[in-house]
Order: structure tokens, then C-alpha cells, then sequence
């Protein structure tokens, strides 16, 4: 087999710096339970705990570390906030281009409440449309809104700076789903309206896997939805105490941690506008050379996108595509990313859609040698 | 050297606290403590030179951290 070309980024980033995988090494060296002991080991790991949340607001300019929740992953993170803000009654919008780590929660929550209610606009189109479609569905019954930052399907950027301003008009909260944007984009958080962001730390922050976080809003009081140890006011049977031990319970993954704060090291060091030009400059080499490709199909187009590109092949199901890929050594996504109302949009549910996810660290050869690969399986 | 020992509702609050310190040039240390105040926030304390607390006090809830207590021991 040829030598492996990594085009999955968008599930989760590889291979992972180097710093990355040597801190993750020493951990298993140093570390204790943080937040328990006095001992050595505990404090290393209470410091490096801490170390990463700020150096997770430094990089998305935010000024409260105690404000960044440790999780598993997004999917937990959004679990989160979603059901730690949301109450019991109102309406929850959502888009059309949401990963089920969201359509999920709030469908559960609408099955379980009849009080609350899930509505769903359609954000394929452009910009302008997207803020109209947006806008139209609010009512004096929305609560909340959950919305991704950017397509995990399609790589489009969502206007997310303009619907934090409506909800921020209307005082709704509001959810972003940053797991495909951080990393990729610059995300300043200083002046953005939002009341929680959840992230994961393995995708394009480099960290590993079992890795996310939530970062509210300073004014949010999100209740915990799972209870348990944290060190912290151990007396009290409530779980009662300020964030972020509040939405903390049981011990953290202090080697993710420590991972994703070497993650965000290596994206400082590599500068953030370098990682986001090199990845628009590989997808647009990949977007123009599969739309001259005749047997191909290109879903979700759009100027502003990063990374991301989505295609089928004439004839073959998306999973026979990426098999074909496969047994060349390039590692793509088939199927339907999880995001359901997204591929029913694009008319594609019934055989899904080959996902291809470049990072800073592929070359114009790793695309090349993609794009060969895919003329060969379509003539 | 009189040492006094501040308590916070969390260890993050305390770590907070710490590298506010250290960018005012002020020393402290965390320490796990035995205190029964302790049982009610994080059980760690935050140790600073009994000639600095004054200086600490007014830094940490300068920025809007609240200190719990402020211990004379552990």
C-alpha cells in the first residue's frame, strides 16, 4: 500500500504534533487526581488543569478561566449546556445543518416536556437567506437556540456573528457548536454574544480524543445535569458551587487536558491565520478540481467555508467511494456525518456523501494524489 | 515567617488567585489544608507572607474573587 493520506480531519485531526503526543507521554509520568491530594502529583495536575483553561481564553479572548468547563467531548459539552440552561418550557431552534450531538438532546427533551418545542430553519442557502429563514422562525416563545458555527457536512460557516446579534436583541440564549470552527478560524470570543460554546479538544485543536469543553458566558448559571465528586465542598450533599467544579464531576482527563493545551501551543506557534489560509487554500484546490470532474458531484458550495469538502461519485454509494479510496490509502468520511436533517437537504439521505477534511498539515501532493485517485474511480 | 492562608470557594478560584499574584510579583503557594472552613469550599488554601496579605486581599477581590476566609493556620 501506498503511504497514508489522512483527509478525516474533521472527525478528528492526525496525525497530532509532536509536542502533543510528548505531553501526553509525561503526564502518565507526573500526574495525580487534581483537586484531591496535596501531594505532588495532584498539585502538577491541579496546575496543569488550570494552565490549559487559560490558555483556552487566551486564544478565544475570554477572560474568565473559571468559566471553561472540562468535558469528554462536544457532544457532552452540548448535553451540557443545552439541558443545564434550557428550563422547562419554550422553544428550541435549531438549523438544518446540526450534528445529532444537538438534534438528539433537544428531540429528547421535546419528547420528555410537552412544554417544549423544537423548530428547525433551513441554513444550505446563503448568508442573507439563512438570517431571513433564521429570523422568521423566532417567536416570543423562543427560549433558546443551538446553533453550529460551521457545517460539519458541507465546511460552510454559519453567520454566527449576526445571529448572536438577533438573539442578543431579543434576549435569547444561545448555543454555538464550535467543534468544526476551532482551530480552523479565529474565533474571538470578546465580542461575540453567546451564552455557552462548546468545543472539542481532538478535531482542529489538535488534542486527542475524549477531549472537549464549554466555555459560558460569565452571567450564565447553567445547573449540573451529572453529580458526583469533585473535591470541592464535600460536606454538602448539593452540588451547589460555583462553576467551573459546579458542572465538573468526577476527575477530569487530566492527559486530554494537558493534550489540548499543547494542541492550542501548536496552532499559536503555527499562527492562526497560516492554519486557516493553508486549509482554504487546499479545499478551494479540491473544490475546483472535483467540479471539473464530470462524474462527480459537489454538494453544499459556498465562498465561505473552510476545510471541508462533500461529493459523490456517479453510480456508487458514498461508502463504496470511500472504500475504493480506502484500499489506496486515503482516508476519507462516508455516510451521513451525523447530521441527518443536513444530507436530507442536500438529497442526499439515501446514500450519504463522501466527506473530505484537509488540515495545515496535509501537502498539495496528499491532494493531488486525492484528486488522481477520485478521476480514476469516476472515468 | 507568619503565614497567612486564604480560602476559596474552588481550587480554580485559588489557582486564579496564585497567577494573579505572580504578576504583581507576589508570592503564594497552594497548600492542602485541615481546617474545618476548608470542608465547606475546595480544602486547599492559598499561602502568602503575612506582608503581603493586605496587597493580596486588595488584588484577588479586586478582580471580583471572593476569599472565603483568611486563616491564621492550616
Amino acid at each position: 500500500m501506498s503511504r497514508l493520506i489522512y483527509l478525516d480531519n474533521a472527525a478528528t485531526s492526525w496525525p497530532k504534533p509532536k509536542n502533543v503526543i510528548n505531553a501526553v507521554n509525561e503526564s502518565f509520568l507526573r500526574c495525580g487526581n487534581p483537586g484531591r491530594s496535596g501531594h505532588e502529583f495532584s498539585l502538577y495536575s491541579m496546575n496543569a488543569v488550570y494552565s490549559c483553561r487559560e490558555a483556552i481564553c487566551s486564544f478565544f479572548n475570554f477572560s474568565h478561566p473559571e468559566n471553561v468547563i472540562f468535558t469528554y467531548n462536544t457532544t457532552y459539552a452540548l448535553n451540557l449546556a443545552i439541558k443545564g440552561i434550557m428550563g422547562n418550557e419554550g422553544e428550541i431552534v435549531i438549523s438544518n445543518l446540526e450534528h445529532n450531538s444537538v438534534i438528539r438532546p433537544v428531540k429528547e427533551m421535546e419528547r420528555q416536556n410537552k412544554n417544549i418545542r423544537v423548530k428547525v430553519f433551513d441554513a444550505l442557502e446563503n448568508d442573507d437567506i439563512v438570517i431571513s429563514n433564521f429570523t422568521k422562525v423566532l417567536s416570543d416563545q423562543t427560549k433558546m437556540c443551538v446553533i453550529t458555527m460551521c457545517s460539519n457536512v458541507t465546511g460552510k460557516i454559519m453567520p454566527y456573528k449576526e445571529i448572536g446579534e438577533i438573539c442578543r436583541q431579543k434576549r435569547i440564549a444561545l448555543i454555538f457548536d464550535a467543534a468544526q470552527l476551532a482551530g480552523l478560524y479565529p474565533i474571538d470570543l470578546s465580542s461575540l454574544y453567546f451564552s455557552a460554546v462548546c468545543f472539542a479538544g481532538h478535531k482542529s485543536l489538535y488534542g486527542i480524543m475524549g477531549t472537549g469543553f464549554c466555555i459560558f458566558d460569565k452571567n450564565i448559571e447553567p445547573k449540573s445535569i451529572i453529580q458526583g465528586g469533585n473535591g470541592t465542598a464535600s460536606l454538602n450533599a448539593f452540588q451547589d458551587m460555583p462553576l467551573p467544579e459546579r458542572l465538573e464531576s468526577g476527575t477530569v482527563g487530566v492527559p486530554g487536558i494537558i493534550a489540548l493545551n499543547q494542541g492550542i501551543r501548536h496552532i499559536v506557534l503555527y499562527g492562526q491565520s497560516t492554519v486557516t489560509e493553508k486549509c482554504s487554500f487546499l479545499e478551494r484546490r479540491i473544490t475546483d478540481a472535483l467540479s471539473d470532474m464530470k462524474n462527480v458531484t459537489l454538494y453544499g458550495k459556498t465562498q465561505n467555508k473552510v476545510s471541508t469538502v462533500v461529493f459523490n461519485v456517479k453510480g456508487l454509494h458514498s461508502e463504496e467511494t470511500a472504500m475504493l479510496l480506502s484500499q489506496k490509502g486515503i482516508c476519507t468520511r462516508a455516510g451521513l456525518h451525523c447530521a441527518p436533517l443536513c444530507h436530507k437537504a442536500l438529497g442526499t439521505s439515501d446514500r450519504g456523501a463522501v466527506r473530505v477534511s484537509v488540515s495545515h498539515l496535509n501537502s498539495g501532493e496528499d491532494v493531488d494524489t486525492f484528486l488522481k485517485n477520485v478521476k480514476d474511480i469516476s472515468i | 515567617m507568619n503565614t497567612k492562608y486564604l480560602i476559596f470557594s474552588s481550587v480554580t478560584y485559588a489557582l486564579r488567585s496564585m497567577t494573579l499574584l505572580k504578576r504583581f510579583g507576589l508570592h503564594s503557594r497552594l497548600e492542602k489544608i485541615k481546617s474545618i472552613q476548608a470542608l465547606g469550599g475546595c480544602g486547599y488554601a492559598l499561602a502568602v507572607d503575612a506582608s503581603i496579605l493586605d496587597s493580596a486581599v486588595s488584588i484577588i477581590t479586586g478582580e471580583g474573587i471572593r476569599i472565603v476566609d483568611i486563616l491564621d493556620s492550616r
